[in-house]
Formats: structure tokens, sequence, C-alpha cells
């Protein structure tokens, strides 16, 4: 009895595992640079839609030429980080978004080389709100 | 045998919660659970299952068997979360939440409030089949009270009032409850506190908690329960393990004021609870 419910509470507490080390890895093949970026893990779970989602991630890039590099998430001005006559480069940063995000590796020219979405997910869905007040049936 | 140790869980955990605690709302206490700053009272529902295992002290005789002050019972319950709406129309069940059961028609929905007309069946039964400990004493019935509920939502903090009566023929007494709760998020956890405080009118703790003469022995000596107040203060986090599965854990306390305490019925001013569980979310 006591070996069966250990069981279920360990094999609970491992189906989590699966997802959390799920990666994302996009490679830009239209651009004569063979270059990719992956993220690890590439998902984010909040419990609430709405939520600002937390997660540490690891941010491993490379490309065939040598050059300058910056990581960037989209529709920021500033990159996360650059890296200056390198062919790869790891960095592990914070990320926190209520929403699914692009990263993107850059080179000298502000070109994009290779990018990878960050998702969000969440448990529990946003609320819906009916515009009627008073109501029966 | 799993599921045999599961219901006596659940089963106490019922007992235990909707017999001596403040009526609590499943709605409050799963609302501020997920973090949700607003009323949901769209058609459709959800449905969670999970295992979960509590550890409290229980300051009612015979809840369980045997019951002593003081004493630390641990049980493994079936974590349930489930709710359901059509039009106005919802139910609610809530393992984990202090009213567990709620039925009823939502009437009044504004920005950031809504009215409900509840049903629920707050105070459970006592008798011999349940409990030894009740053995000599008259039958006390399961009751089944109506009227209404209000919860406001004002940015993480959700506040909700219950004015109930007995239709159940019961007692035909009179509960009302406030309750204020708050959600706080700290990296992907959500924490909350909820207090509150209940009032039970004469009737109710005296079909519960007095003595008659007919029923008065030794053990049990004759005595007339007051109207009496209930307070509750309740701390957790939950957190998501994936989209699918969400671990939760709490410390709840209730505290009878002191007029209760002299019920033969009651061992302690209060009870504890420590629960955690894993569910799934379908």
């Amino acid at each position: 009895m006591a070996r069966f419910i250990q069981g279920i509470w360990i094999a609970l507490l491992l189906l989590p595992v699966k997802n959390a080390y799920a990666i994302n890895e996009t490679t830009a093949t239209t651009n004569p640079v063979s270059a990719s970026l992956l993220l690890t893990p590439a998902r984010c779970v909040a419990l609430h839609q709405g939520q600002i989602c937390y997660q540490r991630v690891q941010i491993s890039w490379s490309s065939s030429a040598v050059g300058n590099y910056c990581v960037y998430m989209e529709e920021q001005a500033q990159p996360l980080h650059c890296w200056q006559e390198q062919t790869q480069g790891t960095l592990v940063f914070e990320f926190a978004s209520d929403s699914s995000r692009l990263l993107q590796l850059k080179n000298a020219q502000q070109n994009i080389v290779a990018e990878a979405s960050m998702e969000v997910a969440w448990v529990y869905k946003a609320n819906t709100r009916r515009k009627t007040h008073w109501r029966l049936f | 045998m799993l599921m045999n140790c599961w219901r006596t869980g659940l089963s106490i955990a019922w007992l235990w919660l909707v017999i001596i605690v403040p009526v609590l709302a499943g709605d409050l206490s799963s609302d501020v659970r997920k973090g949700t700053s607003g009323p949901d009272n769209s058609n459709g529902g959800y449905f969670e299952v999970g295992v979960g295992l509590s550890t409290y002290t229980n300051p009612v005789v015979g809840m369980p068997e045997g019951n002593e002050k003081g004493e630390v019972h641990t049980e493994g319950f079936l974590d349930i979360s489930a709710r359901y709406q059509y039009r106005c129309l919802f139910a609610e069940l809530f393992s984990q939440s202090l009213e567990q059961f709620t039925m009823g028609c939502n009437f009044y929905n504004g920005n950031n409030w809504s009215l409900d007309w509840v049903g629920m069946a707050p105070h459970d039964g006592m008798s011999e089949e349940e409990s030894n400990d009740y053995r000599g004493l008259n039958k006390r019935r399961d009751d089944f009270m109506s009227g209404l509920r209000t919860t406001a939502y004002f940015g993480n903090y959700i506040v909700q009032m219950h004015a109930l009566v007995d239709i159940s023929d019961t007692h035909h007494g009179e509960l009302y409850s406030l309750k204020l709760a708050r959600h706080w998020q700290y990296r992907n956890w959500t924490v909350h506190g909820i207090v509150g405080a209940t009032y039970r009118s004469q009737q109710i703790t005296d079909y519960y908690f007095s003595i008659d003469e007919s029923e008065a022995s030794e053990k049990y000596p004759q005595f007339d329960a007051r109207a009496s107040m209930a307070y509750v203060a309740e701390v957790g986090a939950s957190y998501p393990l994936n989209e699918k599965w969400v671990f939760r854990s709490l410390i709840r306390r209730i505290n009878l004021d002191s007029r209760a305490m002299e019920s033969p019925l009651i061992l302690d001013d209060h009870g504890q609870m420590i629960a955690t569980s894993v569910s799934y979310v379908f």
C-alpha cells in the first residue's frame, strides 16, 4: 500500500519534467551565414493568463562566420548581450513576460541571422466578463 | 483500499471543514488561489482532480472518532475542483475550500463585483452512524442553507459576504460571514491569504452543540449554546508544474469564541490544518 502511494507520488512529480527541458531552435536559412539560436527551456508556464511568467533561460547561439553578434528580445532596442569576433556564445537570462516573445540573433549590420520563440503558457485562462448586468436565465 | 483511504480522508476533511469552520466561498478560495482579479461568470466549466495529504487538529468531539484535544491526524484526500455554469445557474465543488459545494444563480455582474443567490449545506450531521462518540446523543441532521452571496474584486483583493438562512427545517438559524482574501505573485508562485469571520445564530449552535436534558449524561452534561463567532486565517501557495499540473499548499487556523468552548462537544478553541496537493487540470 505504502509503495503504491509512493509510486503514484513519484509518477506525479516526474510528469512536469518532460516539458521542463524542451528547447527551441531556429536557424536562418535565407541568410548566407548559417546561424542558430537555442533556448533552454523554451517554455514558461504561469498559473493564470495575464500574469508575468518568470523563467531562467539559457541562450546558446552559433554561426558559421566569425563576427560581432548580439541577442535581442523582440521590440527591445537594447541587446541582452553582445559578443565580439565570435562564432558561438551562451547566456543565461531571466525571462519575464506575460506573452510569448521572440529572441533574435543579429549581426553587426543589425540583420537577424537566427531567432527563436520563448513561449508563455498558463494553466487557467483569463476570466470572461459579461457586459450585461442584471439577468435571470 | 487506496480509494477507501482517500474516501475516508476526504470524508473527514469534509466533516472538519463543514462543521466547525466559518463558511468560506469556494468561489473566493478558488479565485484567490488562481490569482484572478475579476468575476468569472461565463458559460461552461472546468474540472480538476488530484491527490493531497492533510495534517490537522479538530476541536469537535467525534471528528474523527475518538478525537482528543490537540490530537494530530494525518489523512490522504482526493482533491477535486470543479465548476459549471449555464446562464445564471452554477454549481461549484472545491475540496480545499471551506465551503465545499455551492449551487446557485448569478443574477448580477458589475465590472468588479457580483451577486449570487446560493444554496449549500454548511453543517454536517452528527449521529451514532458517523461516530461512536455520539452514542446516546440525539441525532443532528445535515442542514441546507440559502441566501445572498456578494463578491467584490479590488485589484488583488477579494471581499465576500454571505447571508444565509436555513431552508431545510433543521434549525431555522441564520449565518453571516465576511471574508477578505488577497493574492501576491512571487515569480511563478501565487501566494494567497484569507481572513474571515462568521456569525452563527443561537438556533444553529443550539442545534449542533447544546446538550438537551433528554440526552444529558455524565460524559455530556446539559448545556445551552448561544450564538457564536468563528474566525479563520489562511495562507497558501500555488505553483504551476506545467500547463496541466498544479501544486498547492495551505496552512489554515480556525478560532472559536470562548462561548463555543463551553459545549461538551467542543474540545478546544481552535483547529489547524496543513494540506498539500497535486492536481491535474482538464
